[in-house]
């Protein structure tokens, strides 16, 4: 049987930079809440697509879809994993500053 | 230590042009990612969760002043001002751009280092003992070994593109510090019945989704054989070696599948067959190496220094510490030390650069100027004198570098994990923060003893959570992190693997499992001296099981 339809957004990583990047209305996106949410597979499948321009362009490497829920129209990822990601940071303080914490 | 010749600076300044050149063909678009992907692993570049990861290497573990304060210096320039520590003796930069990466690497040449062979299906970073040239228990220096492994191994045109990667260490001890028996080629440095040194050789051990403890291929091997069998025992890998699937191609699957006496019956043929005179490294070559491995000219001292004494009586975090961090020195008067990089709460493994820059400074001070990474994700200063040991203790304390725990419940190794992996399915620096402002107080940890907790964010393993004495592996359940508990795993001379506790525990739970697990242990065993693992293999599983499941009456 096939998979239900989860609502999704497209992701990827910035080629300069290497973070995490939403595929948004006119540009890849830093934040997931700007990104274009995709509410049925034809929309899906519209959106893959402008994505993989993105890929072939040179502006972002790694496209692949993310379920999310949304909250007021907002989009958030599901699993643990994608929530880090999409935080676009480690879920501790690191470096430096973890040395403050650890000080403190 | 050693030092490049005209040969190694051409060949890493070369390299690095030419990834320079990869890099700006990348970014310009003449390269596509699959064309790229594969050029900047070979350079220890990887795209991770947030952001690129440069893996730098550190042969054997062997750093010196000079090299440490280049790390701080790309720390603060080119990354977010701190590096991580590996379970292979490297670092990891977390942040780094992909257009700075070659002026990163031009830094790192211009102190004879490079990321060359930190990734990718080749033969990787030689691990080794962290004691190297210090411990008493050993036959001769391991590292000499490993550098004649390096240079053979370095751009090797047959294994540059294994069924998989390859990871072979050293020890030359009677206590194995290098975790031998988990790799997928381990040599023993050992003496035969003659008196003669020369290397066991060990194969098919790994981690992973499939942990195996790597078995005796041969009991003695020459010395001067080293390279003709190493070839042997390696190519033999190459031409079965599974490359339809990366889940069995590691020579462990190979060894398993084919018997270790089959495999062994090939190598043996094929070594026998080989041109081993055009294969071994010629002993002149061997000498200079060698050479740059002779002991650092430390003055003579006396075997005991007054100075120390009286810090031991005056100061007992100082005493606590030497009892815990240093270790026996080949030399009279002298101490190892292992710098802790497990402070509560911490991150294992994680140096900021002003931690590096106290770190190559006391080396250059009270080391020689040198010092090691541990498998164990710490740092060691080989030679420090008795009469300085004092000194070094009061400025690693100022640096957050005094945790008296090398060894006990808080010296956790973990791996990156969700953190930053883009391959983990679950949080391990997290969990290890956790479990260690639990058992914060040392007065408890050293009631605990020896007990090394390891853990991996997911299958791969590479928190070495098989060999725990403890093994923790967080992995995901319908997107939610879980964690399985594994016992009795070990990494030294008499090394095992972890057996499964049972059902796994949410994320929050972890502390508490542990906890649990520690209490049982302190009601079990049968004396203070007896450790978590020699209680675990006396009483097996089953106590330890109940300790986690049963509900409390």
């Amino acid at each position: 049987m096939a998979k239900a339809f989860t609502t999704t957004v497209f992701a990827a990583n910035d080629l300069i930079g290497g973070d995490s990047v939403y595929l948004g209305a006119d540009a890849w996106v830093r934040d997931i809440s700007m990104a274009e949410v995709a509410g049925d597979p034809a929309e899906a499948e519209a959106l893959a697509a402008r994505a993989a321009l993105g890929e072939r362009a040179n502006i972002v490497v790694g496209v692949y879809a993310v379920d999310v829920s949304l909250a007021d129209g907002t989009p958030w990822p599901v699993t643990r994993r994608e929530q880090i990601k999409a935080s676009r940071s480690t879920t501790i303080p690191v470096g430096p500053a973890a040395r403050l914490d650890v000080a403190a | 230590m050693y030092r490049y010749d005209e040969f190694d600076a051409r060949f890493v300044k070369a390299r690095v042009a030419e990834f320079r050149d990869q890099v700006e063909r990348r970014l310009t678009g003449s390269l596509t990612e699959d064309e790229f992907k594969p050029l900047r692993l070979m350079n220890g570049l990887y795209l991770q969760l947030h952001a690129y990861m440069l893996r730098v290497a550190i042969p054997y573990g062997t750093i010196s002043s000079r090299q440490m304060r280049m790390l701080a210096e790309i720390a603060e320039r080119w990354d977010r001002g701190y590096g991580h520590f590996t379970t292979r003796q490297n670092i990891q930069f977390n942040w780094p751009k992909l257009r700075d990466v070659p002026d990163i690497l031009d830094a790192l040449a211009s102190v004879e280092m490079h990321a060359i062979q930190t990734s990718g299906n080749c033969i990787r970073n030689t691990t080794s003992d962290p004691l190297a040239g210090v411990a008493p228990d050993e036959i001769e220096d391991p590292r000499v070994t490993c550098e004649v492994i390096r240079q053979w191994s370095s751009l090797h045109p047959e294994f540059t593109f294994l069924g998989r990667k390859f990871k072979i260490a050293v020890s030359a001890a009677e206590e194995d510090r290098a975790a031998v028996a988990t790799h997928d080629i381990g040599l023993y440095i050992v003496r035969n019945d003659a008196g003669e040194v020369g290397y066991r050789v060990l194969v098919g051990g790994g981690q992973g989704r499939t942990p195996m403890l790597a078995r005796e291929l041969r009991a003695f091997l020459p010395k001067a054989d080293l390279l003709p069998y190493l070839e042997a025992a390696l190519r033999i890998y190459n031409l079965h070696g599974r490359r339809d699937n990366k889940f069995k191609a590691r020579i462990k699957i190979l060894v398993h599948e084919l018997g270790i006496e089959e495999y062994r019956r090939q190598v043996e043929a094929e070594f026998a067959r080989i041109d081993r005179d055009a294969i071994a490294a010629p002993a002149e070559e061997v000498s200079r190496i060698a050479a740059y491995f002779a002991p650092p000219d430390l003055p003579v001292r006396p075997a005991e220094d007054a100075a120390f004494e009286r810090a031991l009586k005056t100061d007992p975090a100082f005493a606590a510490w030497v009892a815990q961090n240093t270790h026996d020195h080949r030399a009279q008067g002298y101490r190892a030390v292992t710098v802790s990089l497990k402070p509560v709460g911490g991150v294992p493994g994680d140096a900021t650069a002003e931690q590096m820059r106290v770190l190559a400074d006391l080396a250059e001070r009270h080391s020689a100027s040198e010092l090691r990474v541990t498998h164990e994700q710490n740092i060691v200063l080989p030679h420090v004198a008795l009469a300085g040991l004092y000194k070094v203790f009061r400025g690693l304390a100022g640096a957050g570098l005094d945790a008296p725990n090398r060894g006990l419940v808080t010296d956790i190794i973990a791996c990156p994990g969700l953190d930053y992996c883009a391959l983990a399915t679950a949080r391990s620096i997290p969990v290890a923060q956790a479990i260690s402002r639990r058992f914060a107080d040392p007065r408890r940890q050293a009631e605990i003893g020896p007990l090394s907790i390891k853990i991996s964010g997911c299958i791969n393993a590479c928190g070495h959570h098989h060999v725990g004495h403890i093994g923790i592996l967080g992995i995901d359940k319908a997107g939610v992190e879980s964690y399985q508990i594994t016992l009795g795993g070990h990494a030294g001379a008499d090394a095992s693997l972890g057996e499964r506790t049972g059902p796994g525990f949410a994320y929050e739970e972890v502390p508490g499992v542990i906890e649990r697990l520690v209490e049982r242990y302190l009601e079990l065993r049968s004396s203070r001296r007896e450790t978590f693992l020699q209680t675990y293999r006396r009483v097996g599983m089953e106590p330890f099981r109940e300790a986690l499941y049963e509900p409390a009456l």
